[in-house]
């Protein structure tokens, strides 16, 4: 069933307007989700690079 | 807090991964350097097989995507990851044996690639006993790393280690599903896909190699190491969510941007060049995300060369992935293709983006490492100049050579005809181009050389640390207070690493099941031609003689369907074509005019003397010699199994013809044999059926032909 479905060239054509779906899906929720962080949250996990526990962190900065 | 723990991140594993780095990068570079020589002193290899072009070129790709930028990223994952879930590797043991077994798979690789030992499919050559031990290593990587995160001491797991998740769940995707293939020998194999299929998944593979392995984790190394070298945190870390999970979704569909009006489904194109143009909002996203994180700290770009590389890095980051999508225009493909606008491309990339990426980052590293400072920033701000005006004079020329050469194959006269109907014409045209490359190679290569220099000067100024005590509280079970009340929220699902993964792997795995599955299912995507019928035994000798040496690096095996093309090689290739095709060979370069209707196009001699020393035939010529064809035993005794296997995967031999391979093969090269000592008498007694050139000739001779035989049945038929 699938197969004649999907080897008729009309019916092909839906797959990229279903990939495109899928991306809007995907882009839309990572969105959502990253505009829901406080500004507070985001702003504490950006650092977390420059905070790596080490006991003598900051020691060997050049800068 | 009470319940503080002290524990210690493991350096040796990251100095170990470095040092990889630089010895391989310093190795790759070098390759690379000698091919862009042979490119127009072809006789610098000496006639030796196992350094020429075909052989070493996938030497070089190997060489500067796996060794150099592979260790590179383990450099870098090894020393963020530990850092950034505040917790040593999950295992010193996992770490060591990834460690050696990946030096191991390089070793093996610069040894079986200069014996032809090859499946010739690109950025994925290495046969499949290496193929085998990088799943392993992989999978050995994959629990070293995803064992840190689940051990980790840091709740939120920050943006570095999702681009991390993501390439250690796609490229091993990828990897397993293009490596699928059936062993005739330990220095053999045949890929169970043919043709068509072949090609939409080596290039649904070859495309995300660029994006698993050059893109996402170097994008995870810039998130860590930029803000690290400017001591401020990502400009905006929403962003860097977006980011993520957008690129990593549309870059798996972006492959068949690779066979643009090639014998792929016309909607599979559309597909990948509608994704290919998306790609540039997450790809442009992500660069000013890097770029605005130094918002404040331009003036620290004039002083610091670690600073420099990595802006350099991402803007060449940024012009790649402007351009590639650009390249994805099918108009605009159908002039870029196969010329050296690509390999231009791909050099902003791999020499901006994650040459200098990594030399930034082994210039923050190595001193961090060794308790010291840089022995000399004069020097790495050298190396950085040098290495600029490198990356310059590598690709401007190329962009010229690939665009002129371009339009020279698309010319006609005004009376209708090929203005450049000699292939040979549009190479010498761009010979000075290629020169001016090797020049951008020569100062690229010396800038890793000062840097080589610098960093073991910092290093002997130093005291290597091997273990850097740290201390952290232990993490608590996840609580309301702390979660909130609505648990779907990103934050509640970056805690929960398993499910990333899968959400990962999902979003990477709908691209390609949506690509491939109905590739491989529906038969009316590749309509069947009658007249194509198996290769014999002694042109499948020939054929794999083809696929070793690495020809596919110079000459595609598709006509694409123009009036350009069609004037200079005959009729466009079908699909149909090539369902015997296992591994496909439609190249995507050429150096050399497109072979797919060569067969009958020249003499038997003339492909003989032609492989002897092609400037016999062609003056100027900048193809490299293969005498050694001529001296080579033809194979025989493995005939018989390959054709079995073959069978296995689909190709219809039956059991007499497998029976009488040998035989076969050699009644047919005794014809060939015959005809060579008809057509070069003075040579007569250097012509032996029993050589590896009479196989190769009798492939070169059957290219293409199939379809004439539906046609002289046709024209029959309407007599």
């Amino acid at each position: 069933m699938i197969k004649n479905v999907i080897a008729n060239i009309e019916h092909v054509t839906v797959l990229p307007i279903i990939a495109l779906i899928l991306f809007m899906l995907v882009f839309i929720c990572a969105a959502l989700w990253a505009l829901s962080l406080k500004k507070s949250e985001a702003s504490a996990y950006g650092r977390l690079p420059l905070e790596d526990a080490s006991v003598n962190e900051g020691e060997h900065r050049h800068e | 807090m009470s319940n503080i723990e002290t524990f210690r991140y493991d350096n040796r594993i990251v100095r170990n991964f470095a040092l990889a780095t630089v010895i391989w990068g310093v190795v790759g570079f070098l390759v690379g350097l000698f091919i862009a020589i042979e490119l127009f002193l072809p006789g610098v290899s000496g006639n030796l097989a196992e350094l020429s072009y075909g052989r070493l070129r996938p030497l070089h790709t190997n060489a500067v995507i796996f060794a150099f930028v592979g260790n590179g990223i383990f450099m870098g994952v090894y020393y963020s990851t530990q850092r950034l879930c505040k917790a040593r590797m999950f295992s010193d043991l996992l770490s060591n044996l990834h460690f050696w077994g990946w030096q191991l798979i390089i070793v093996l690789a610069a040894i079986s690639l200069p014996l032809g030992i090859s499946q010739s499919k690109e950025y994925a050559e290495l046969e499949w006993p290496i193929d085998v031990l990088i799943t392993i290593v992989w999978v050995i990587f994959a629990i070293n790393v995803f064992g840190t995160i689940l051990k980790r001491r840091e709740r939120h797991i920050y943006v570095a280690i999702w681009f991390y998740i993501g390439t250690i769940v796609a490229v091993a995707m990828l990897h397993i599903v293009n490596s699928i293939e059936i062993p005739v020998s330990w220095t053999k194999s045949y890929p169970v896909f043919a043709g068509v299929q072949d090609a939409l998944t080596q290039w649904w593979y070859g495309h995300n190699a660029v994006a698993f392995f050059l893109t996402t984790p170097y994008l995870g190394l810039m998130y860590y190491f930029l803000p690290k070298a400017a001591n401020r945190p990502v400009y905006s870390y929403r962003l860097s969510i977006i980011h993520f999970w957008s690129l990593i979704f549309v870059y798996i569909w972006a492959g068949p941007h690779h066979l643009l009006y090639s014998s792929l489904p016309d909607w599979a194109q559309s597909v990948g060049m509608v994704f290919s143009i998306m790609l540039i909002a997450p790809s442009w996203g992500g660069m000013l995300n890097g770029l605005l994180t130094l918002r404040g700290a331009w003036d620290r770009v004039r002083q610091d060369p670690v600073l420099k590389f990595l802006v350099v890095a991402v803007t060449a980051y940024g012009m790649a992935t402007l351009e590639g999508p650009v390249l994805s225009i099918k108009t605009v493909n159908a002039l870029s293709h196969y010329t050296d606008w690509t390999i231009a491309h791909v050099h902003t990339g791999a020499l901006g983006w994650n040459g200098f990426l990594t030399f930034g980052v082994l210039y923050w590293l190595i001193p961090r490492l060794y308790n010291t400072q840089l022995w000399s920033t004069k020097l790495a701000t050298t190396h950085f100049w040098i290495g600029l005006l490198g990356i310059v004079f590598y690709v401007v020329p190329l962009y010229w050579a690939g665009i002129a050469q371009g339009l020279m194959w698309q010319q006609f006269t005004p009376e209708g005809t090929l203005q450049y109907p000699n292939f040979l014409e549009t190479v010498v045209q761009i010979l000075p181009m290629y020169k001016l490359r090797a020049v951008g190679g020569t100062l690229y290569l010396t800038g890793a050389v000062l840097m080589v220099i610098n960093l073991i000067a910092t290093v002997r100024s130093g005291s290597f640390e091997p273990e850097t005590e740290a201390q952290a509280a232990a993490l608590t079970p996840p609580t309301k207070d702390v979660d909130g009340p609505n648990p779907w929220r990103h934050r509640a699902l970056e805690r929960k690493p398993v499910l990333f993964i899968v959400l990962s792997l999902v979003a990477v795995a709908i691209g390609g099941l949506v690509e491939m599955v109905p590739m491989a299912i529906v038969k009316s995507n590749i309509p069947t031609i009658p007249s194509v019928t198996p290769y014999t035994p002694l042109e499948l000798e020939g054929r794999d003689i083809y696929v070793n040496e690495g020809c596919y690096v110079c000459h595609s095996q598709m006509v694409r369907p123009f009036r350009a093309e069609t004037e200079r090689y005959g009729a466009y290739s079908k699909a149909g074509e090539f369902v015997y095709d296992h591994p496909f060979q439609w190249g995507s370069k050429r150096t050399g005019p497109d072979l797919h209707r060569v067969g009958g196009k020249y003499s038997d001699s003339w492909h003989f003397l032609h492989m002897e020393d092609p400037r016999q035939m062609s003056v100027g010529s900048i193809m490299p010699a293969y005498p050694w064809m001529l001296h080579n035993k033809l194979k025989t005794s493995g005939i018989q199994k390959k054709m079995s296997v073959l069978r296995k995967i689909g190709t219809p031999y039956t059991d007499e013809e497998i029976a009488a391979a040998p035989d076969a093969m050699m009644a047919q090269a005794e014809e060939i044999a015959a005809r060579l000592k008809a057509q070069l008498p003075d040579r007569a007694s250097q012509i032996d059926a029993n050589r590896e050139i009479v196989a190769v000739i009798a492939y070169l001779q059957r290219l293409g032909t199939d379809i004439r035989k539906s046609e002289v049945v046709e024209e029959v038929a309407a007599q």
